[in-house]
């Protein structure tokens, strides 16, 4: 007969701890390395605007809201965002949250992170993005008030870029190398141009990651990301080209993972230059343009048709809304005839090197033109130079321009690329401009109605021929489960 | 010596100067910055706000003028992606290229020198055929391809080393061998040719007829005169090691110079560039002054004034 066994209360309680505490010790083992292009710029959230920064600065800091996975904006450390009136929004925060340095997270440390970014002495290159805001009015502890200078249908949008920091700690400007936030993790440490370490804050108050150590690793050189995810060094890679993507996933080994981006590629018109001040021209080259060929050879897939200039995850486009064409090589051979263009040489320009495959793919847009019977020289240049040429209304008369939208709205974008006046715009339209006014100060359905309007203007205009949206594409390791987005945000909170 | 120091300070004030003009003008030849620091859906009105922020929309001549003084009072400014002043973040990645730089030349002048000397020696056997051999191969591959092969055998196939970083000795192996293989090629070459000149002299046959042993005669009296080309060399081949450093620290994410001076070129951080070339010219300056007093401690014939 075995002897009875004998269990003391001390003992038993270090069993229990013991056993509480082991899955807590487990977890504490468990740490991603992300691996991007580049380093973080800086860790104070009002000077850092690039993918990458962005990418770390929201595990450390809150925004006001957050935007969610599939584009739409819910809470961050506040919200959500009630509209007062057209020009009033009201955002509640809850209480007891903190930063890691102790201070309250309440509405005047919203108040004067918003102040801080717009103040001009500070040249915070994230202030453009507030401008339209032009006051913060403190309510209560828990509410903030926010008044703009008319309608303003980007504001929750704005308030996804508002990180909040606690106002007595950065007033003593070590938010750049010292960041203290309230979000999900902590700088442990960051060596610069090599890589930013972080790791997870047990009093966040926010539900506990999976990972509690995230490194985002800088490594340029596509092949060294790829290396680095295959040998364990790093569990996520970003920015695949389609090649190197269709090459990993033949050889498996290494997840793929894609997401569609709002960047899409678009061909253009300069109307400064002949003939593409001419509607039929611009007909012919839109009909002449096979996308489909684009995507399935030069792309290998990767890369998505759109049916309008605008990502799938922007919001406020009717659906429906159809800007594309279909391409009927026939019809844009008999246009260039009637044209008496058959032969005549055309250029076409585009940037090179900044977006995947964007030389290659103004060099294939080229050949389909030949097949119509123009006569082709295509010129890509380095893409600051050609931004440049776009804006002076210099370059060819069709040029290869991929548009961006960091707001998930189809105004910002319009207007870049199609105002008068706008920040990259090579079209000159009074109508359109007025249009595109007349959005500006409308809201909900009715402006969404004005933008498919624009839309459709821009077909019988045949002002932008939208070729596809690109795909962000990521290399993981087998068993890493995560969903990418369509804003390229990597979160590691998101993983496990 | 104060009158070659005094001589070599202005030319290195006229180099400088002369690599800033060129430099400013490449940057303003290459577009407005503001349309890439910018989002492409930004507006009209940022990018203006943003020009006046950076000075941008100042005339050509008054940044001209004001990029000079800042060259001259050291003073570069806060790099515009950073928001933190430019020299001292290049002078921060600095110990990191010059360890990657210095590793290489360890490294390439361990391997070249006895290969060199071995060459010499053995003229036309297939020891001589070897070093050529790796001479060539090392002269010819690009370093950016060199490096790319070498992270696909160790790393990706075989897994001895990382393909990144800089975590530790063994995260240097890579990309010093990578820069190493580029000059150790040059140098085996420069070393076999001076070491056969110098063993074709009278001075070496008459020790040879003294009874010296070949070793003294090799090492003592060949190298020693067969040397100066080789510092010579070395000291040349610093800027071909600054500009391969550039490639290799991108391809091997070394946090070095070259990496971030190619990044802040990509993201138009003007003042970032500035200070990365002007330390970079004057490491270089200041290199080829010092391989010159070498070269004139090692052979007395060389009067440097």
């Amino acid at each position: 007969m075995r002897p009875p066994v004998s269990i003391g209360r001390r003992r038993l309680l270090t069993g229990a701890a013991a056993i509480a505490v082991a899955p807590q010790a487990r977890a504490q083992d468990r740490a991603v390395v992300i691996a991007q292009t580049s380093d973080v710029a800086t860790l104070d959230p009002a000077y850092g605007m690039d993918t990458a920064t962005g990418n770390v600065l929201k595990h450390i800091y809150e925004s006001v809201l957050s935007r969610r996975g599939d584009g739409s904006i819910g809470p961050g450390a506040a919200g959500p965002a009630v509209n007062l009136s057209p020009t009033e929004w009201r955002v509640e925060l809850p209480a007891g949250r903190r930063f890691a340095n102790g201070e309250p997270v309440d509405a005047e440390a919203v108040r004067a992170s918003f102040a801080r970014i717009v103040d001009p002495a500070a040249k915070a290159p994230t202030r453009p993005l507030f401008t339209k805001i032009v006051e913060a009015i403190v309510e209560s502890p828990g509410a903030i008030r926010f008044r703009t200078d008319g309608p303003d249908a980007l504001f929750e949008a704005r308030m996804t870029n508002l990180l909040v920091v606690p106002p007595k700690y950065a007033a003593t400007g070590k938010l750049t190398e010292a960041p203290v936030g309230s979000g999900p993790y902590m700088l442990e440490q960051w060596r610069r141009n090599d890589a930013v370490v972080l790791t997870a804050r047990p009093d966040s108050g926010l539900p506990a990651p999976h990972y509690t150590r995230v490194t985002f690793r800088a490594i340029p050189e596509e092949i060294a990301r790829i290396s680095a995810v295959k040998t364990g060094e790093a569990q996520l890679v970003t920015a695949l080209s389609p090649n190197q993507a269709d090459s990993i996933a033949r050889g498996g080994g290494v997840q793929v993972l894609r997401s569609d981006s709002t960047r899409v590629m678009v061909v253009h018109f300069n109307t400064a230059v002949p003939p593409a001040d001419d509607l039929r021209f611009r007909r012919a080259v839109a009909m002449a343009v096979n996308r489909d060929e684009i995507i399935r050879g030069l792309m290998k897939g990767y890369a998505t048709p759109v049916a309008t200039i605008f990502g799938a995850a922007v919001q406020g486009v009717q659906k429906g809304a159809d800007g594309a064409f279909a391409h009927d090589p026939e019809a844009a051979r008999k246009l260039i005839q009637e044209l008496g263009l058959t032969g005549h040489e055309i250029e076409i320009a585009g940037g090179a090197g900044r977006y995947p495959l964007d030389r290659e793919i103004a060099l294939a847009v080229g050949a389909q033109l030949r097949r119509v019977g123009l006569a082709v020289k295509v010129r890509a240049t380095e893409y600051g130079t050609f931004l440049g040429d776009v804006k002076q209304r210099r370059v060819a008369p069709v040029f290869i321009q991929p548009h961006g939208n960091v707001w998930f709205d189809p105004l910002p974008q319009l207007v870049a690329f199609f105002d008068s006046n706008g920040f990259i715009s090579a079209w000159r339209e009074p109508a359109l401009d007025r249009l595109l006014t007349e959005t500006d100060g409308a809201l909900g359905a009715a402006r969404e109605q004005l933008v498919g309007k624009i839309v459709t203007h821009l077909k019988d205009e045949a002002a932008a021929v939208p070729l596809f949206a690109y795909q962000f594409i990521y290399a993981a390791a087998p068993g890493l489960q995560w969903r990418p987005r369509p804003d390229d945000v990597i979160l590691a909170q998101e993983m496990t | 010596m104060l009158t070659y120091l005094i001589r070599r300070t202005l030319l290195v004030s006229v180099t400088i100067w002369g690599v800033m003009t060129i430099l400013f003008g490449l940057q303003h030849l290459s577009g407005d910055p503001t349309l890439l620091l910018l989002s492409s859906d930004a507006t009209e009105d940022a990018r203006r706000t943003l020009a006046n922020q950076l000075g941008l929309d100042q005339p050509l001549a008054a940044q001209y003028a004001a990029f000079l003084w800042n060259t001259l009072t050291g003073d570069l400014g806060l790099s515009w992606k950073y928001h933190q002043p430019a020299l001292r973040i290049v002078l921060e990645a600095l110990p990191a290229t010059a360890l990657l730089t210095s590793a290489a030349i360890a490294l390439g002048l361990a391997v070249a020198v006895p290969l060199g000397i071995l060459a010499a020696v053995y003229r036309n056997s297939w020891i001589d055929t070897l070093a050529s051999f790796i001479a060539v191969l090392g002269q010819s591959m690009p370093v950016y391809w060199s490096g790319l092969l070498l992270i696909l055998l160790f790393s990706t196939t075989l897994r001895w080393l990382p393909s990144m970083g800089s975590d530790g000795a063994v995260a240097l192996v890579l990309p010093a061998a990578t820069l190493g293989l580029n000059i150790m090629a040059r140098i085996e070459r420069i070393t076999r040719a001076s070491m056969l000149e110098v063993l074709g002299q009278d001075f070496v046959r008459t020790l040879r007829s003294k009874g010296l042993s070949e070793r003294s005669v090799l090492f003592r009296h060949g190298l020693r005169n067969a040397s100066v080309p080789i510092v010579s060399m070395v000291g040349l081949q610093l800027s071909a090691l600054l500009g391969g450093a550039v490639l290799i620290e991108t391809v091997f994410a070394w946090p070095g110079v070259g990496r971030l001076a190619v990044n802040a070129v990509y993201a138009r951080d003007f003042p970032l560039v500035h200070a990365a070339a002007l330390v970079v010219t004057l490491t270089f300056c200041l290199v080829n002054m010092l391989v010159d007093v070498l070269c004139a401690s090692l052979n007395p014939q060389i009067r440097l004034d």
